[in-house]
């Protein structure tokens, strides 16, 4: 429900998105591409370009309702139907290393946290589980920690924020593909490998 | 803008570059002395940006997806004329 005047948000969503076209082409060089902008919605994809080929390693849609009363809300997407994805047919993720920097990652290891999270509902989606995004301040165990001490603190939750942290934690540790196959099934399953030395704290 | 005389320092070396730094997506162009820490081009940027309402601690600065020890200089790095970094907000503790 939009209780925020839709006005408002539409020109907040404008400025957010031709902040973005600015920096498009540096964006573009490190795998961000924006596939499709229509209020209140904008759709990315991330690619790891390091990769032979390079993949689209996620995509995503942006939520602008109610914008920036509520902070912006991420949904993994099909980056060519745009349908919603669920947390396993997402090929990333989403780490984060919480340990001593200088030291050797195990990526099971306590030192490292999932920030791709999603309830144990069959209906539910997965979402990046970070402040600033909508579905962060959403949930339950984050009722602490409003929206609204983080809002207009240096773009913390905006579209380029979002956009930074999506790739930090999505992109820049992938350094392979990870196949899997399965002879005489006729199932393919790929993976995108992490290189754990470039989880990012 | 590559190679100009004003990129030579009081001994004639050319030790300053420019860099593109991106401060969530508002671009801006930093001179850089490539023997000073990456902290003072970081500086530089969120001043030039506006964004001077948190201390340096809560940013954080990539390059090529690596985060930048902001101790360390251009020259450690091997941050070439002309790149482009990104500097946006540590995310806060989530997970």
């Amino acid at each position: 429900m939009q209780f925020v005047d839709p006005e408002v948000s539409r020109k907040k969503f404008e400025q957010e998105i031709s902040l973005f076209e600015g920096v498009a082409d540096a964006q573009r060089r490190r795998g961000v591409i924006m596939l499709e902008s229509k209020f209140p919605n904008a759709c990315f994809a991330f690619s790891a370009t390091n990769l032979t080929p390079p993949a689209i390693a996620f995509a995503v849609r942006f939520n602008f309702d109610n914008y920036d009363l509520l902070p912006i809300s991420i949904k993994f997407i099909n980056p060519f139907t745009f349908e919603s994805l669920k947390q396993d047919q997402i090929p990333v993720q989403f780490l984060r290393n919480i340990g001593p920097p200088d030291q050797p990652i195990n990526p099971l290891s306590p030192q490292v946290q999932a920030l791709l999270q999603q309830e144990p509902s069959p209906e539910a989606l997965p979402f990046l589980c970070i402040p600033g995004v909508r579905e962060y301040h959403d949930h339950p165990a984050h009722s602490g920690d409003s929206w609204l001490l983080h809002r207009k603190n240096c773009s913390e939750g905006s579209l380029g924020y979002l956009i930074d942290k999506l790739h930090q934690y999505g992109i820049s540790s992938i350094g392979s593909y990870n196949v899997l196959v399965q002879v005489q099934a006729s199932a393919f399953q790929a993976r995108l490998g992490l290189n754990p030395q470039s989880i990012p704290i | 803008m590559k190679n100009d005389e004003s990129k030579k320092d009081d001994h004639g070396h050319n030790n300053q570059i420019v860099v593109k730094i991106v401060v969530n997506s508002t671009p801006t162009d930093v001179r850089v002395n490539i023997h000073t820490p990456l902290k003072v081009a970081v500086e530089k940027a969120l001043e030039q940006t506006g964004n001077t309402g948190r201390p340096l601690e809560d940013w954080e600065l990539t390059w090529r997806d690596k985060v930048l020890d902001l101790k360390k200089t251009a020259d450690d790095y091997g941050i070439p004329d002309g790149a482009e970094l990104f500097l946006s907000l540590r995310a806060g503790k989530g997970g």
